[in-house]
């Protein structure tokens, strides 16, 4: 059976600019640190975009990890000594409709 | 309609950096809050004007002080105001049962800051999380009221209320839909007691 995934729309506030690199190293080494390796594997979560200049981005993951990895993205405080905040904006059950309802918009 | 969410504590004044209030009100309009209860001495309380047209913010004190507004022990002493009911709600250290059994008996809400969470990583955080675990399954067999506070010293330490369900859905393993009411419902009852009481 296919798994159901969903795609989280999100936006970084804070107090300087993050890469791409960036916001991989920050969500998956707070998932990881919430949620331990075998829940990680639960949500499997896999970066899709991240727009740098808008600093707005879409994460997937499977459905039945959805609260714990926006839970784990809540908990991200600081990325190399900036203080953020990882705000979801939305989610979708297709990456389209995720980037029309949320990233383009 | 939808939901209104409330953030019923943050020290706005604490963290430093000089723009505490202001820095709170543009965080806080972005992430949705409608209600924002910041916690300021009388001197602070004067300088700050608590109104704004897009966030409400109310004044919150530590118990004895603030006059009109929402009152609140944490630590010690929320155990003898739970027992005597002589405040809003409480923030008890979560291994204090009898602070827990008080604010059931009294029908107290009980609130949880999440800024613990947030500022502490690996043992210490888990810890924090058993012991929210504990308290809850206490309370909730009392039928005691909770619900979530960011108790935030900068307005970085704010989280987005449908985030901060997550969080509580994730740590407490409550229903979502319970989640998203201690951010909202609970919170809001709180405050209509408290402007019930000033009227």
């Amino acid at each position: 059976m296919r798994t159901k995934r969903r795609y989280i729309a999100f936006d970084v506030i804070g107090q300087g600019r993050l890469t791409r690199g960036e916001v991989i190293d920050s969500l998956v080494g707070s998932h990881l640190s919430f949620v331990g390796e075998r829940d990680y594997s639960v949500s499997s979560p896999w970066l899709i975009s991240f727009d740098e200049g808008s600093q707005r981005g879409i994460v997937r993951t499977n459905l039945d990890g959805l609260h714990q990895l926006r839970a784990s993205m809540a908990l991200i405080n600081e990325v190399r000594g900036k203080r953020v905040i990882f705000r979801t904006l939305g989610l979708s059950g297709t990456i389209r409709s995720c980037e029309d309802r949320f990233i383009k918009k | 309609m939808g939901r209104e969410f409330v953030d019923l504590l943050t020290f706005p004044e604490r963290g430093g950096g000089g723009n505490g209030t202001s820095g709170l009100v543009t965080i806080g309009t972005e992430l949705n809050y409608s209600t924002i209860g910041v916690c300021l001495s009388r001197n602070q309380a004067k300088r700050i004007k608590l109104s704004n047209p897009k966030l409400e913010l109310v004044p919150v004190a530590s118990r004895g002080g603030g006059g009109d507004a929402i009152r609140f022990a944490s630590g010690r002493k929320a155990r003898k105001a739970a027992s005597n009911a002589s405040v809003d709600f409480v923030i008890p250290d979560c291994r204090d049962a009898v602070a827990g059994r008080f604010a059931a008996e009294n029908d107290i809400p009980v609130a949880y800051p999440y800024v613990e969470i947030l500022e502490n990583r690996g043992v210490r955080r888990s810890s924090i999380i058993r012991d929210w675990r504990l308290m809850h399954r206490r309370l909730s067999k009392g039928g005691c009221r909770e619900f979530v506070v960011s108790g935030a010293r900068d307005p970085y330490l704010l989280r987005d209320p449908m985030d901060v369900a997550s969080l509580a859905h994730s740590c407490l393993h409550i229903p979502y839909e319970e989640a998203m009411d201690w951010i909202s419902i609970v919170p809001s009852s709180i405050i209509d007691t408290a402007k019930g009481r000033e009227s």
